[in-house]
């Protein structure tokens, strides 16, 4: 009965994943051996078929932005097939720079995309806080990844009404919440239903047939894969999309052209 | 690539954690046994083991009586997991029978977290005592302290008991279950976990041996191609892999064929792989 035999590997080829949830560099739960430097995760992405990582580094977001930042632009001028995510939040404490100058200097440096980490670095996604920074992203069209760090489905740790709020006013920024798990879909239904720029990282999204059901209630542009490396394994979150029941162009949206897309579309 | 995907055709995949029907926190999308079972088939899940959402819940009678009516009409596809509740302790023996005796169910799973009453509770004795008259496998979603499962489980050992979800272990630190998992021949894991840490289940290979594995998903509160997918992504052998996925759990029922046991298959071992 096993479906899994020959053809798997040219099926994962054809999904051109791009992994949109992945960073360099050993975090608070790295364990030995987990592919944390340029050379390992290259090394893991080609062993699990990953044809390029969009990928922050683990010191932007557990020690220090700024200097996480300019690190990841070091190791990742090595590989082409790794794009940068910088780690950025408000300006405010003066830790990083004023929104204008900031977003300027990330695009200088080739970065399209950012990921924000409110818990962790405890600042309010509110409007009082985050909106020079979201008008500078909304101006420039670049995605937000929204990382909560939740580490299962049930708790209770992303603040939708921030969510709902971004989307409204920001329509030009791509939000991508990642790892939404699968107690989030009464939460997520009423966002995907009145905004496009709302879109889901799935590396932990395993809801049974959910992303069949998000793709045929919303679109699959919705959708963006993502692996959690290094510290989650990438072949699950793979398995499932190969085995979801949607049409083989849906898989390669998901799977890698939503990201391109996205990340095609920053204004410089 | 390397993906060591390509198991032989005639791997056997028995998903030993299911369950059925509504969870209140939770949208569940395949919602009755037909839509349930072509999820199995496009993954290549041959048979499911199920409790119901409701027995574990609010109501032990009713769950079990969705899970036998679905048994009776796919016996190929669902094994039932008789449930009772341990609020309702005079209830359990006459329970128990019904689910044995009347509705078709090969195995008993408990759920002591939702039902607020910890494995070690005295009044489990009697479910414990019955699991061993009938050589039932037991499923908790937890066991307590490895202490507790160490004394049950050397007190029953006709009884097979499965720790849920990994033990919640997350592949760091100690797996707090490895000393009395190792130790009991009687006493295995799954893999209902839905944190799939990076080479967690190499780890747990290691620490316990394939032989002690089981493949469970959570299904349908969970996607079973994603747990699937931890298993065949593995860095294990493809013999590691058919033990976990289907074998060890034929075993635990009874259901293996001659070519599959282990007498038969001297590449089985129940000792820890070196890596």
């Amino acid at each position: 009965m096993s479906v899994w035999a020959a053809g798997t590997d040219s099926e994962i080829r054809n999904l051109g994943l791009f992994d949109g949830n992945c960073h360099l560099g050993a975090s608070d739960l790295s364990v030995s051996g987990a592919p944390i430097s340029v050379t390992e995760l290259t090394g893991e992405m080609n062993d699990r078929g990953i044809a390029e990582s969009l990928v922050y580094h683990a010191l932007a977001s557990s020690y220090s932005p700024g200097f996480g930042n300019s690190l990841l632009l070091d190791e990742i001028s090595a590989d082409p097939r790794l794009h940068g995510c910088w780690v950025v939040f408000p300006h405010h404490t003066a830790e990083l720079q004023p929104a204008k100058l900031l977003v300027a200097a990330a695009l200088k440096a080739g970065i399209r995309a950012v990921r924000m980490f409110p818990l962790r670095h405890r600042f309010s996604m509110s409007d009082w806080s985050t909106r020079e920074l979201l008008e500078k992203l909304d101006e420039h069209r670049i995605p937000l990844f929204l990382d909560y760090e939740r580490t299962h489905w049930a708790q209770k740790v992303v603040d939708y009404d921030s969510v709902f709020r971004i989307c409204r006013n920001f329509p030009g920024i791509p939000l991508v919440l990642v790892r939404e798990g699968i107690g989030s879909a009464r939460y997520l239904y009423p966002l995907l239903e009145k905004f496009d720029n709302l879109h889901l990282e799935i590396s932990y999204y395993q809801s049974a047939c959910g992303l069949e059901d998000i793709s045929r209630s919303f679109g699959a542009r919705h959708l963006l894969f993502g692996s959690g490396l290094p510290i989650y394994e990438a072949g699950a979150v793979i398995a499932m999309l190969l085995c979801s029941e949607i049409s083989s162009g849906e898989k390669q949206m998901i799977g890698g052209d939503n990201l391109r897309s996205l990340l095609k579309a920053v204004q410089v | 690539m390397n993906m060591t995907l390509g198991m032989p055709a005639t791997t056997r995949v028995i998903d030993c954690h299911g369950h059925f029907g509504y969870y209140a926190g939770v949208k569940i999308i395949p919602m009755d046994a037909e839509s349930m079972i072509r999820v199995m088939n496009k993954t290549g899940i041959e048979k499911i083991c199920i409790s119901a959402f409701l027995s574990i819940g609010p109501d032990c009678k009713a769950g079990n009586n969705l899970v036998s009516e679905a048994v009776k009409r796919y016996p190929d596809r669902f094994l039932g997991y008789g449930v009772i509740n341990p609020n309702r302790p005079q209830e359990i023996e006459g329970e128990l029978h019904r689910c044995f005796e009347n509705l078709g169910m090969k195995a008993i799973k408990l759920h002591p977290a939702s039902h607020e009453i910890p494995a070690h509770d005295s009044v489990f004795k009697k479910v414990f005592e019955f699991a061993a008259s009938k050589h039932l496998p037991i499923l908790s979603h937890e066991w307590g302290s490895p202490e507790f499962l160490g004394h049950v489980s050397s007190n029953y050992p006709e009884v097979s008991f499965i720790v849920a979800h990994m033990g919640f272990w997350s592949g760091r630190g100690d797996f707090a279950y490895a000393d009395v998992i190792h130790r009991h021949d009687n006493v295995y894991v799954d893999l209902a976990y839905s944190n799939v840490f990076y080479e967690a289940l190499e780890r747990l290979v290691a620490t316990v041996g394939a032989a002690k594995i089981v493949f469970g998903s959570d299904f349908p509160l969970h996607d079973p191609g994603y747990q699937l997918g931890r298993v065949l992504f593995s860095k294990l052998t493809a013999r590691e892999k058919q033990m976990i996925l289907g074998l060890n759990m034929l075993q635990i029922l009874g259901e293996a064929r001659e070519s599959e046991t282990e007498e038969s298959n001297p590449g089985i071992s129940s000792q820890p792989s070196d890596g």
